[in-house]
């Protein structure tokens, strides 16, 4: 855990590095998966506070959204970011709630879907963001949840997954996405649960990790992707738990610290994250006598820390 | 732009040296040294927000020769290509040079998903203005199939492709394109974003066909037929590959929807069904089970054709079933081509149980479905037993 702790903290100090220069784009995403991958391991106090919201709120544009970084167009995507950071920092009450939510609920179109931004881009991932900050601000009732549904439920496929669009390949990433966003919308009865476990289930492979797709390689990222689903969805006993563990804690780096895709590559923040979300969803939290001590529990719906969530009194998840 | 930042000049008489110049040539590769693109990105970023807020034309060119700089280096920068979509707007850029430089960055990046989407807002808009419609689109599947070759299972890549051959209004073109990739799953086995496309292609097709009072589409049966064909030739050859089961599952969904046409099943049900089926144990309990579903349901309804629609669905089950089973080597547990075919054969009697068929009221299950369900399940959970759970499911 004190290397997890070490790798999280040293990459603020990277920013000479060929990595942080080619990821600045997606940097509000990079802080709430560097933070909250903190949070989960009891040590968020390794940020400058003051100094992270200053930087998300320098990104806001005037629309309400915000952008991947400074001088970044605004999107959906680094909106939800935006507004997960100040949450976990308790520090949403310095942006205009209901600004945010018009800037969302104006992506919005008539077939229920959302555009990412203002140049149209249509995909599932955009209506868990547009449903899952609604919600978290408390201002689901700015678009129209009905129409959010119908849309979701149209990029349904025959084995029971999703994808980003209608007709669209099922994968693991956008199966969370929709399931998540059904269930804020209190409509998983949508979903064809067996079918669609089977499916998830079926993405462990022999060396116990999950994969997003059939015969693609098992990494580390579908430790959350497909793990929440099942977990929202009340069937996480059809994997065999253990294993997945145990591909986890192989794909950490032993001597740098941080979480890889998987055992032997190299550690990143993407991984880290969702390395450290897969054990704490797996059980592993240091409330169950033989877990981890220092891992906090995660929600699968928001995916952010379940004492977070309690704190603004919104709903956490529990599996039916 | 990079003697300006780095300072430094190339030198390519040690063709196979590595210098620590900012450029540096390998045989006939060209290269940025990974040293230096920070620097050039800072450089980029500097410069980037101050020529895209000014409007004059002169700050364009610098503009236009930024995003490039930038875009060939990180795919992903989706503000960099907004920049260059108000140029285009601004009709600084040509839509069809924007294509030409998209294809340039793909080869670089053939899976990254902002260039797919960025690609797919000119597409949009050069089906607005462009008279040779389907000629555009033709080179868009080929751009698509670029793709797909150079990154394997390119999520994105086919998804354009869908979108693409959705809007072709000419159908022996799309019959044509489904010829096309199933040519190149006969090739990729394993590429379950190419297979997923055929089987979604299928679909869409099928529900238009049948939306249609008229049923127009005359190559909708040759298309189940052949998508069939297919997925059985292919699985004879590879039984070990998980994305064909799951195909033959998406176009078995798919006829079943299509029985409802009598077309379908003449031309269907007595070349691919009947053959492998028609002589089964299994066939002649299903068939006596449907003799009974029709004489109870004739007296509710006037139904012969309700009693055949229950015939032909419960034939294709029995089919898939008999399918899977004779890929299956029971008395080898731990073949590999076991695993996907007995996986299939427990989703095929889930459907069956979906569909009451194994047990009434009125009537004894059917038993040697019931036998047949045991066995699979059985071997399942000692074939696959990280999923034990999820079996044992089944068996409920």
């Amino acid at each position: 855990m004190d290397l997890h702790k070490k790798y999280l903290a040293s990459l603020k100090d990277k920013k000479n590095s060929f990595e942080h220069a080619v990821t600045e784009y997606l940097r509000m995403s990079g802080v709430y998966w560097g933070l909250c991958s903190m949070y989960l391991i009891s040590s968020e106090d390794l940020l400058n506070k003051d100094e992270v919201v200053q930087w998300v709120l320098s990104c806001q544009h005037p629309s309400g959204g915000f952008g991947g970084s400074v001088d970044h167009d605004a999107h959906l995507l680094y909106t939800l970011s935006a507004v997960q950071i100040l949450l976990i920092f308790d520090k949403i009450e310095l942006v205009d709630k209901e600004k945010i939510a018009n800037y969302v609920a104006g992506l919005q179109q008539d077939d229920g879907s959302f555009y990412g931004d203002e140049w149209g881009e249509v995909d599932t991932r955009f209506s868990y963001c547009a449903l899952s900050c609604l919600s978290l601000l408390g201002l689901l009732d700015k678009i129209d949840v009905n129409k959010a549904v119908d849309f979701i439920v149209s990029c349904m496929n025959f084995d029971g997954g999703f994808g980003c669009i209608p007709g669209a390949e099922s994968h693991g990433g956008q199966i969370f996405c929709c399931v998540a966003a059904l269930a804020i919308a209190d409509s998983l009865h949508h979903v064809r649960a067996d079918d669609l476990c089977w499916w998830l289930c079926e993405r462990q492979t022999a060396g116990g990790g999950l994969n997003g797709r059939p015969e693609k390689l098992p990494d580390v990222c579908y430790s959350w992707w497909n793990l929440s689903a099942l977990v929202i969805l009340g069937r996480i006993d059809w994997i065999d738990r253990e294993k997945l563990r145990q591909f986890i804690l192989n794909a950490q780096d032993e001597t740098e610290g941080g979480i890889a895709d998987r055992p032997g590559d190299v550690a990143d923040v993407f991984h880290t994250f969702f390395g450290i979300s897969g054990l704490s969803l797996l059980g592993y939290t240091e409330e169950d006598e033989e877990g981890i001590p220092g891992l906090r529990r995660i929600d699968p719906v928001y995916a952010l820390p379940v004492q977070v969530l309690e704190r603004m009194n919104v709903r956490v998840w529990r599996a039916v | 732009m990079l003697e300006q930042l780095c300072g430094s000049s190339c030198s390519s008489d040690e063709t196979f040296t590595i210098r620590k110049g900012a450029v540096v040539v390998i045989g006939d590769r060209l290269a940025i040294g990974q040293w230096c693109i920070p620097r050039l990105l800072r450089f980029v970023k500097q410069n980037l927000n101050d020529w895209a807020t000014c409007q004059d034309s002169s700050n364009v060119k610098q503009l236009i020769h930024l995003t490039r700089a930038l875009l060939l280096i990180v795919a992903d920068h989706a503000t960099a290509w907004n920049h260059r979509k108000r140029m285009i707007r601004g009709k600084h850029i040509e839509l069809l040079h924007e294509i030409d430089f998209i294809n340039l960055v793909q080869t670089k990046f053939p899976k990254s998903q902002e260039v797919w989407s960025h690609r797919k807002w000119v597409v949009a808009n050069m089906l607005k203005s462009t008279d040779d419609v389907e000629d555009f689109l033709e080179k868009e599947i080929q751009a698509t199939a670029r793709a797909a070759t150079l990154y394997p299972k390119n999520y994105y890549a086919w998804t354009h492709r869908y979108w693409v051959t959705t809007r072709m209004q000419s159908v022996p073109e799309c019959e044509a394109k489904a010829e096309d990739v199933r040519r190149f799953c006969r090739l990729n086995v394993s590429d379950s974003a190419a297979h997923s496309f055929r089987t979604s292609l299928l679909a869409f097709r099928a529900y238009r066909w049948l939306e249609d009072g008229q049923r127009r589409d005359e190559h909708m049966v040759d298309m189940i037929r052949n998508e069939l064909n297919h997925c059985i030739t292919t699985l004879d050859q590879h039984p070990a590959h998980e994305s064909v089961w799951i195909a033959l599952q998406g176009v078995l969904h798919v006829c079943g929807q299509c029985l409802v046409d009598e077309r379908v099943k003449v031309k269907i049900i007595p070349t691919i069904f009947l053959p492998l089926v028609g002589s089964s144990d299994l066939m002649e309990e299903l068939r006596a089970w449907e003799l009974f579903l029709r004489d109870s349901k004739s007296s509710a309804s006037s139904s012969g054709s309700q009693g055949s629609k229950w015939r032909a669905r419960d034939l294709l089950l029995a089919w898939a079933l008999q399918f899977a089973r004779s890929h299956v080597h029971f008395d080898d547990p731990t073949a590999t081509d076991n695993s996907h075919a007995l996986r299939f054969a427990a989703k095929t009697l889930s459907k069956v149980d979906q569909q009451n068929l194994l047990s009434s009221p009125h009537e004894k299950p059917v038993e040697a479905v019931l036998h047949l369900k045991a066995e699979i399940l059985r071997l399942l959970i000692c074939v696959c037993p990280m999923q034990e759970q999820a079996w044992r499911s089944m068996a409920n």
